[in-house]
């Protein structure tokens, strides 16, 4: 992959988060990094987005409570990270 | 053009910013409160950071970048008069001791360098920095053979060693901090 700038300061954003992640001050919670990296997961692309069934269908998620769910989804919604797509109770994601 | 030449003019902006930092803020500090060697070598040397930032991420070229802010330092910032005839060695030393040890690591089947890895992880950025500054701390006590008391040799060559890699832990949080600020005023 060609190291453009924004590529590159993405790496140096990346590192950053690695260190705040082994002290314990990583801006995402356990849960709120399940749910992120599952809708990574289930995302066919950067724009494409991810209905509330797949993500609860995820192996990951499929042991998180729901209410911590939905919690995580608009915590991740807050930040940023993720965005809703589409009407009220359309139930769908995609990557922020 | 200007896409690559302007990732090497913020290296060099950045590596000249912080070593004014150090010998106009740092090194008066440690020279009040510190041990005999200090004038020579700092407890917190940030501009290492950069040295290892800059090379990780921009490759060996990065060398360009950072020697002529050493340049401009060593000989017209903070010229060491000791120094006669080996003005131009710690420059080159300095610059070029984070290449060395990324392209030792190469050498020996690990590649470090940001192109290299899908990932990137603080941990092994840190152990080249550590590997960078044991260079630059034999090299540059070397230089200095002569220049001062042999029994403070290894205590010029502990600053040093001690000085990059606190620097670098250092400057890696401070940096962590002002990116986590950054994202806290975005969100507002």
């Amino acid at each position: 992959m060609k190291e453009t700038q924004p590529l590159r300061f993405a790496r140096l954003l990346q590192m950053v988060r690695s260190m705040e992640a082994d002290m314990g001050i990583s801006a995402l919670n356990k849960s709120e990094k399940v749910l992120f990296t599952c809708v990574g997961d289930l995302c066919l692309g950067a724009d494409s987005p991810v209905n509330l069934i797949q993500i609860f269908a995820h192996p990951d998620v499929k042991k998180m409570p729901q209410v911590t769910v939905y919690k995580c989804l608009r915590d991740l919604r807050a930040k940023g990270l993720l965005e809703h797509v589409g009407g009220r109770g359309s139930g769908l994601y995609r990557l922020g | 053009m200007t896409t690559k030449i302007t990732p090497l003019i913020i290296a060099f902006g950045c590596y000249l910013a912080l070593h004014f930092l150090q010998f106009f803020v740092i090194f008066p500090l440690e020279s009040k409160y510190g041990s005999n060697v200090t004038w020579l070598a700092s407890l917190f040397f940030f501009p290492h950071l950069v040295r290892v930032l800059a090379v990780w991420m921009l490759g060996p070229l990065a060398f360009f970048a950072l020697l002529p802010a050493d340049i401009i330092i060593h000989f017209f910032i903070h010229p060491d008069p000791q120094l006669a005839g080996r003005h131009m060695i710690i420059p080159i030393v300095g610059s070029g001791c984070a290449v060395i040890a990324f392209e030792l690591f190469k050498l020996s089947g690990i590649n470090f360098y940001m192109t290299a890895t899908s990932i990137s992880n603080w941990r092994p950025l840190f152990l080249v920095g550590a590997i960078a500054s044991v260079i630059n701390s034999i090299m540059s006590s070397l230089v200095y053979q002569g220049l001062i008391m042999p029994e403070e040799t290894l205590l010029l060559l502990g600053n040093y060693l001690v000085g990059d890699i606190l620097g670098l832990f250092i400057g890696l949080l401070v940096l962590m901090g002002l990116i986590r600020l950054l994202r806290l005023n975005a969100a507002r």
